[in-house]
């Protein structure tokens, strides 16, 4: 739509469809529940209280519409798994950090998306409850140089204890904004501009309609 | 025809300040019955021009500008022939429709004219022969790209030079097989070509018919089935070779002419013809654009690989009538004296708004062609409904792996006799009954929104079990979904779901709507793949 070569860095908003993955037990509904969870506003909860979430940021005066998509965990369902990352900006894949197992779905899982999505999904890998260190049975040092060797983040968190949890987001955000301006760069430039078109990415010029009071804008 | 005015004529007329309304009366027989404006034909009239050495007339309702046929008209000629559309200095130019209703070569022409032949993008059916031709025209010729669509569902897109067949093509058989290359019309293989069998098998070779006795071919044939080609199978025609916006510009041509006439009373009927019984602006456009669409896609234009053409087509139409309505809205603004604003929402708000009004109108060709693309998983979904069919609720929900603390009338104190009859096939029965809504409605908004009210009645019955969590994670939400789904029963499930996705709102994407249609295709992925294996391989036990 809108040609991003000259559009100025303000007032920007993205919209960015994030997927997350990962067994059934591993906590990846309550990581997110306590991302989104809008303490000063209980009733702005959605219909689909913890399936489908939504969140808005502000990221150096970038705007963020970010969408979860959560998925069912069950190893029947996993062949559905393209049905629901297609079109995703990014991916959470959740594992816990005391059960191995869980690990090595991630691991099937990651293959899967750059095999199908290539590298323009950004991808985090999170090892969930930290609060049971003692239990570990997933290395830390594993984890991390297997996220780095396929190009993904590693983060620990603790959706019990709410640790880890912001940054994770935060990070991931600021990592879908850099792909979603390369992508426009390159199409930009690029000679072919239908053939990457179809991504999900939305990126909306909007001048702001409202521009009485003078100031600084932050975030609402 | 040749209308012009004729040498020896009475004519009787009562004058009034604007002209005058009578009849006009040749010697040859021709009449002409009214409006006149100094002299000439203006304004609407009808006039019978007897034919040489018949006993018929060719009879003309038209519009008259200036002694000359202009705008809109149906012209009952008295060989059977009747042309309905646009004309221009007494000749047919624009967009028209030619029929022949006589018992020899009955066909149908639907497309451009221009000065009375066709031109430019048309469809052609052939009564006969069961045939259509849509693409290209020059001179009454086809001319230019095409695509032949036949009863049997075989279809191919060649290029014609003055009606004859020149290069390769390519050809669709029935049975999902290609033939990329050159043919006869009789569709036998000639020359250089490719044959994509529809179990992967490849034939690469030169082709020739050996008089009536089948098939000779000098090539190789691939069989290592690495990619049973998906992209031939699903092939769609025609949206290179005729862009949308190229389609039908004969229809918006006389749309664009009226705003340009401001909009004049008494030039709307003579412009919009199509649609003088209804009056209505909102189904100004859509009669033409609904003929024109049926011309294409009904009947033997019923054929998958038409149906990116038909998709594409739609959508372009709700926007082209948006613009449509903005032009109106500035006509009429200015009539006020306001200047109008050209500030419009730039964003596709607009023809996202107008596509549920307009979308009855194609509903019936455009649903049908879904059905038929996505008729095999909709025949694999409804075997696994079937399969699902035969449980009873609770080994239904045990089957499908809902959580026990799901269960409606778990805390009962009945035994599991009483529980299974107290509830046999009425678990979440509100869920279910709002589902089966979908198909009632041709709105994908609608749509939408009853498959938001199913989750709602879906959460809502959880909500009410003592001890659930109503906040349900995917895990728990979709075995439930899949239960509501299978028990729902909904007929060409693929075909809706598909239908949705492509009509509705782009704003949609990504949000929860979207969320929603893609956990209901994926309950309908996974229930294509259900099969409960019914122990028929005993013997070999």
């Amino acid at each position: 739509m809108a040609a991003g070569a000259g559009a100025a860095a303000g007032g920007r908003s993205f919209s960015f469809k994030v997927v997350l993955l990962g067994e059934g037990c591993v906590g990846k509904t309550s990581l997110v529940l306590r991302y989104c969870e809008n303490k000063f506003n209980d009733k702005h909860i959605t219909t689909l209280q913890a399936s489908f979430l939504t969140k808005k940021l502000n990221i150096g005066g970038k705007r963020v519409n970010l969408a979860i998509w959560d998925t069912a965990g069950q190893e029947r369902f996993h062949a559905l798994g393209p049905i629901y990352y297609r079109d995703s900006n990014g991916a959470i894949l959740v594992y816990d950090i005391t059960d191995e197992d869980s690990f090595q779905k991630v691991k099937n899982w990651v293959k899967e998306l750059r095999k199908m999505l290539g590298n323009e999904i950004c991808l985090c890998i999170v090892g969930n409850k930290i609060d049971l260190e003692k239990e570990r049975h997933v290395s830390v040092q594993e984890a991390e140089m297997y996220a780095e060797s396929v190009g993904a983040k590693h983060y620990h968190t603790s959706a019990k204890q709410n640790k880890g949890i912001e940054e994770l987001f935060l990070d991931l955000c600021k990592r879908m904004i850099e792909t979603a301006q390369v992508d426009e760069r390159a199409r930009g430039n690029g000679s072919s501009q239908s053939g990457t078109a179809r991504r999900g990415v939305q990126i909306i010029d909007d001048e702001p309609q409202v521009q009485s009071s003078g100031g600084c804008c932050s975030s609402g | 025809m040749g209308l012009g005015n004729g040498m020896d004529s009475s004519h009787s007329a009562q004058k009034n300040s604007l002209g005058s309304r009578g009849t006009l009366k040749w010697r040859d027989g021709r009449n002409h019955v009214g409006d006149f404006q100094e002299g000439l034909e203006h304004g609407f009239g009808i006039c019978l021009v007897p034919r040489p050495s018949e006993d018929r007339y060719d009879c003309y309702k038209c519009h008259w500008y200036q002694g000359k046929m202009r705008g809109y008209g149906i012209c009952e000629y008295g060989n059977d022939l009747v042309y309905r559309g646009y004309f221009k200095d007494s000749v047919r130019q624009g967009f028209g429709i030619l029929e022949n209703f006589s018992a020899e070569h009955p066909f149908k022409y639907t497309g451009q004219w221009e000065n009375d032949k066709k031109n430019g993008y048309g469809v052609w059916e052939d009564k006969e022969r069961g045939e259509r031709y849509i693409g290209m025209w020059l001179d009454d010729h086809r001319h230019g790209e095409g695509i032949v669509v036949m009863q049997s569902g075989l279809c191919y897109q060649r290029t014609f030079h003055a009606d004859k067949m020149v290069g390769s093509g390519i050809l669709l058989l029935e049975d999902d097989s290609v033939y990329e290359g050159n043919f006869t019309e009789e569709l036998t293989f000639v020359g250089k070509g490719k044959l994509s069998l529809a179990n992967g098998f490849v034939l690469q070779g030169t082709f020739s018919s050996r008089g009536g006795r089948g098939l000779s071919t000098h090539g190789v044939l691939s069989t290592t089935m690495e990619n049973p080609n998906p992209v031939l199978f699903s092939s769609q025609l025609g949206l290179k070779e005729f862009p949308v916006e190229k389609r039908w510009t004969g229809i918006f041509e006389q749309f664009l002419e009226f705003l340009h006439s401001g909009c004049k009373e008494e030039m709307e009927e003579s412009f919009t013809g199509f649609h003088i019984q209804t009056r209505n602006q909102e189904y100004l456009f859509c009669q033409a654009l609904t003929v024109a669409f049926q011309a294409t896609y009904s009947g033997i234009g019923a054929n998958r690989h038409l149906l990116a053409m038909a998709q594409e087509e739609v959508k372009f139409y709700s926007k082209k009538i948006w613009e449509f309505y903005q032009g109106l809205l500035r006509v009429a603004l200015e009539r006020k004296g306001h200047t109008p604003s050209e500030d419009a929402d730039p964003r596709l708000v607009g023809p996202s708004l107008v596509l549920p009004l307009i979308l009855p109108g194609f509903y019936p060709e455009l649903s049908m062609l879904y059905m038929l693309q996505h008729q095999r998983e909709d025949e694999l979904y409804c075997q696994g409904i079937v399969e699902l069919s035969l449980f009873p609720d609770i080994q239904l929900l045990e089957f499908l792996d809902v959580q026990k603390h799901l269960w409606p009338l778990k805390d009962l104190p009945l035994t599991s006799n009483q529980r299974r009859s107290l509830i046999k096939d009425k678990c979440f029965l509100s869920a279910t009954e709002c589902l089966q809504k979908l198909i009632t409605t041709v709105d994908p908004r609608e749509k939408l929104e009853i498959l938001r009210r199913t989750f709602q009645e879906l959460e809502l019955t959880v909500s009410r079990l003592p001890g659930a969590h109503s906040r349900l994670p995917m895990d728990d939400l979709l075995p439930l979904l899949m239960f509501v789904v299978s028990r729902a029963k909904i007929q060409h499930l693929g075909a809706e779901i598909h239908l949705i996705r492509d009509l509705m709102d782009p704003t949609n994407q990504g949000g929860m709507l979207d969320f929603l249609l893609t956990a209901l295709e994926s309950c309908y992925e996974h229930i294509q793949k259900i099969r409960l294996h019914p122990k028929e391989n005993s013997h070999s036990s």
